[in-house]
């Protein structure tokens, strides 16, 4: 069955791209056949890999038509990882969209398409660091909603308030067909590992409420330089950072962590197709946490 | 001795100097303060601070070079990195806000097409009902609209399935009815909206033949509005009507397209009823009987607004009025039009006989004038010797009793609704590869209602009863199967009462009549020199090459079709009869010639001889015959 997730934050640079990137860099690796919709009129997850085929058409089309054909799909130098890419060149499709009736269900009913049924299985959607059109159109495609959340009470305070209670207004907006809003998995990123993680997650988690349908993975990715390393140098960071360093786990362990909490049926799913005890490869958590403490 | 290049506490050479050593233990505090600054995420060592010497602002010193570290070149390649792989922008016009494409729209929003061609209830409607509620609506309404901004409207038919879903939506309030999957059209012009509804009902197939001829109508009358909008001075020939409509995806012909003209101008006055016209009523009933009566009305100098106006139009809103006050649904055209010739009649201050007496007169010879109508001579139809003119002979009756014309000797009196059977059967030919004639599927024009609301009408219907004895139309047919036996065309033969001679000769079958090569002067050479001729003659002689025939002749014989429609290449290609008729002097020849064809000459000059006789006993035939001959088409 075909998984859609979506990244979603009103606020810019809290690293949406750079996770969507790595997730779906790391399904594909896997094996999966994955399709990265990149939403944000600034193509930053269209430039992340390198094309190797630059379709004609791109969001905007998909978007404006309906509907996705072979024609928006463009192919990563990455196997098993394709890209419908941003070629919205002026931002004027928040606009478009704005103006249609059916601006909320347009991007859903045009992912929900035969083609891309038979041809992948996850979807990940990239939106632009705000909340409007397109990002509604997108929070309503995903079945599942991946929301990259800084360390800190104010940011995820402001997520609750701004992002998600627009959002929640909007499922019942009458204008459009009644839909629930999926459930929200947040990551935190930029993790510098100053205090203790669980207590920071428990803290953090005590900010939402039951209906907000909001879990906190428990893997945190952390601030370090090997992500932008490996943006730079345009592969996924599971390939790029493979051992950890004193501090940090590896991001090939962030990553495969992160992986498996969203999807946990691929539990033990290694990168280039393999298979594995995640506790014979990575350690088992009490070591990770002795690490940890003794880093610190 | 230099440094190495990596000097570290531990391991050190043991030949350095003292001060090399301090040195190097230097370099590897600050080394590591670096990289504990990295680690943690940049968070200043506030410890670490100490005065600055200068303030670096102002001039930057320009000696320093550029990207000496690390974290320095990785974030020049990372602004870098936004700047390759740019793609190619969209070419869709984003301004545009009405695209074409799919989208779902509240049944609420959209509105039925504003000049829907369909003026009756769908008779499918319970059916489309029915299926929608058992299956939801599967397929997707064609939207436009003509400015952004507006409600959203039907582009291409389904105004029925719109009514049906709103129903469904409001009456049960279940969502499912509420969201409907619709793909957008762009809004082009008026024309292309009614066209398109025009053709989705069409196809649909379950358009009343008024809907049809007033869709038309207004249709061309759009067109021909653009076009003179657009060159004031241009013109709208039927040949472009044609063609305009064929270019919209309509199926049209001159002639559909007079007979919906007609329809649409002429019948308004049937109000309710005009729902059950059909397309066979206007063409065989409406049609030729209210032109005709047109003509007549032209000789009393009545003008042609004034026969519409004053005559038919208050006829048929009478009748209409009748059949609402009574209940009824259905109406018999032949009755409504003896109405009408009632009200000429009432109009002109004459008897229905006269008029009708006129009418058939009028017929035969539309040149008369008044005065001839009104005093018939015997000289207005030029007959032989000895024979009575038909035209003469309609009149005596005419003038005698029209009630009672048809059940007069020369003609029994019309059974309706029952075929009259054939003098001889089509059972008779039989054999291999003979195909045996199919039965006229052209069901006869007369009227489908109970014999006794039949009014007699002025000819009066040419199916006959056969008497038994000394039937000269028997004696034809027998003397025309004969014929054809000998020519070895017998499976060509095809009866049609209503052609005057009750009998056609269908297109020869290509494969039984398939042309061969054979010798000069050979029997089958002669063999296919008969079958030219006697298929030739038989066609001119039945009437059905004439383009007047094209009212009596059976729609879904071979003959009609090829001839009908002549781009399809010539029909008698590749068989034994040439395509061409033969000239009168080789058929005088032919006719004269000894050898095999002689028996077959005798036997066309028999039934020559036959056909001669029906038309002299029975006029109805010949007038008829005549009416075909003389039909300008």
């Amino acid at each position: 069955m075909i998984r859609t997730f979506a990244a979603l934050n009103s606020k810019g640079g809290v690293g949406k791209t750079t996770l969507l990137a790595n997730i779906g860099g790391l399904l594909a690796d896997m094996g999966a056949r994955t399709l990265l919709v990149d939403a944000d009129p600034q193509p930053s997850l269209t430039k992340y890999y390198d094309l190797a085929y630059e379709a004609p058409q791109g969001i905007v089309e998909v978007v404006t038509s309906g509907t996705v054909t072979n024609l928006a799909i463009s192919r990563t130098s990455v196997a098993n990882l394709d890209l419908v890419r941003s070629n919205d060149g002026e931002a004027k499709l928040q606009h478009w969209l704005y103006s249609r009736d059916d601006r909320r269900s347009r991007l859903a009913r045009a992912l929900n398409n035969p083609y891309i049924r038979d041809h992948y299985d996850y979807v990940l959607i990239d939106t632009q660091g705000a909340i409007g059109p397109l990002q509604t159109a997108a929070a309503f495609a995903a079945d599942t909603l991946i929301s990259p959340l800084p360390p800190d009470t104010p940011s995820v305070r402001e997520f609750r308030s701004g992002t998600l209670r627009v959002l929640q207004r909007l499922e019942h907006d009458e204008h459009e067909p009644r839909a629930q809003l999926a459930p929200i998995q947040a990551v935190i990123c930029r993790f510098d590992y100053t205090r203790n993680a669980k207590s920071l997650l428990a803290e953090l988690a005590s900010e939402f409420s039951e209906g907000d349908r909001v879990a906190i993975l428990n893997t945190v990715i952390p601030n370090a330089i090997a992500y932008k390393d490996a943006f730079t140098a345009r592969v996924p960071v599971h390939v790029n950072n493979r051992s950890g360093g004193t501090r940090y786990p590896s991001g090939y362990e962030v990553m495969h962590r992160i992986v498996w909490e969203l999807q946990p049926e691929l539990y033990g799913c290694f990168a280039g197709r393999q298979r594995g005890d995640p506790e014979e490869v990575f350690g088992t958590r009490d070591d990770r946490a002795s690490n940890d403490q003794a880093s610190v | 001795m230099t440094a190495p290049k990596n000097p570290r506490a531990l391991g050190l050479p043991i030949t350095i100097s003292a001060t090399q050593a301090v040195e190097n233990l230097a370099r590897n505090d600050a080394i590591t303060a670096e990289r504990r600054l990295r680690r943690t995420g940049g968070k200043p060592a506030l410890g670490a601070l100490k005065p600055a010497d200068g303030l670096p602002f102002g001039a930057p010193k320009s000696d320093q070079p550029a990207m000496t570290t690390k974290a320095l070149r990785d974030a020049a390649s990372f602004r870098d990195s936004y700047r390759v792989g740019d793609t190619t922008p969209s070419k869709v016009n984003l301004d545009t806000k009405d695209l074409p494409g799919p989208m779902l729209l509240e049944v609420t929003s959209i509105d039925s097409y504003d000049h829907n061609p369909r003026l009756f209830r769908n008779e499918k409607f319970d059916e489309l009902l029915d299926a929608i509620k058992a299956n939801g609506y599967i397929d997707a309404l064609i939207v436009t609209r003509r400015r952004p901004g507006d409600r959203f409207m039907l582009a291409a038919g389904s105004n029925t399935t719109l009514v049906i879903l709103k129903h469904l939506w409001e009456t049960t309030g279940d969502e499912k009815y509420r969201w409907v999957n619709c793909i957008f059209q762009p809004y082009e012009d008026e024309t292309k909206l009614l066209a398109q509804h025009l053709g989705e009902n069409l196809n649909r197939g379950d358009m009343k033949f008024w809907e049809v001829a007033k869709g038309m109508v207004s249709l061309l009358d759009m067109i021909a509005a653009e076009r003179i909008s657009a060159d004031p001075g241009a013109t709208f020939s039927v040949r472009e009507q044609v063609e305009s409509l064929v270019a919209r995806g309509l199926r049209a012909d001159r002639t559909s397209i007079q007979r919906w003209r007609f329809t649409a101008d002429r019948l308004t006055g049937l109000g309710s009823l005009t729902g059950v016209i059909t397309a066979s009523s206007v063409n065989n009933v409406f049609l030729p009987r209210l032109n005709a009566l047109k003509g007549l009305a032209s000789k009393f100098k009545l003008s042609e607004d004034g026969f519409w106006s004053l005559v038919v139009e208050p006829t048929l809103r009478v009748a209409s009025q009748s059949a609402e006050r009574e209940g009824v649904e259905t109406f018999n055209p032949d009755s409504i039009c003896d109405q009408v010739d009632a009200a000429f009649a009432e109009h002109i201050g004459d008897s229905l006989g006269a008029v009708r007496q006129m009418l058939s007169l009028l017929k035969l010879s539309p040149e008369l004038t008044l005065a001839d109508l009104r005093v018939p001579s015997p000289n207005a139809v030029v007959g032989p010797q000895g024979f009575q003119s038909p035209a003469a002979a309609l009149t005596d009756r005419g003038q005698t009793e029209p009630e009672t014309t048809l059940a007069s000797a020369s003609m029994p009196p019309v059974v309706v609704g029952k075929q009259a059977p054939l003098p001889i059967g089509p059972g008779a030919v039989s054999g291999p590869g003979v195909h045996p004639p199919a039965p006229p599927k052209r069901a006869p024009s007369a009227p489908t209602a109970s014999a006794a609301e039949i009014q007699p009408s002025a000819i009066g219907s040419l199916f006959t009863e056969a008497t038994p004895d000394g039937d000269p139309l028997k004696a034809l047919h027998e003397a025309v199967k004969q014929l054809l036996d000998t020519a070895g065309l017998s499976d060509t033969l095809r009866w049609c009462d209503e052609m005057p001679l009750g009998f056609y000769v269908e297109l020869p079958d290509p494969v039984i009549h398939a042309r061969r090569k054979v010798a000069l002067g050979s029997p089958e050479f002669e063999a296919r020199a008969i079958k030219t001729t006697v298929w030739w003659s038989l066609v001119l002689m039945s009437g059905q090459f004439r383009e007047g025939s094209e009212r009596f002749m059976d729609h879904a014989s071979e003959f009609y079709k090829r001839y009908a429609n002549e781009s399809e290449g010539d029909p008698l290609m590749g068989t034994d009869i040439d395509n061409q008729a033969p000239e009168i002097d080789q058929l005088v020849m032919e006719r004269t010639a000894p050898g095999y064809m002689r028996p077959a000459m005798m036997q066309m000059r028999r039934a020559e001889e036959c056909a001669s006789r029906v038309y002299e006993t029975l006029p109805e035939r010949w007038l008829r015959m005549l009416e075909i001959y003389r039909a300008r088409i």
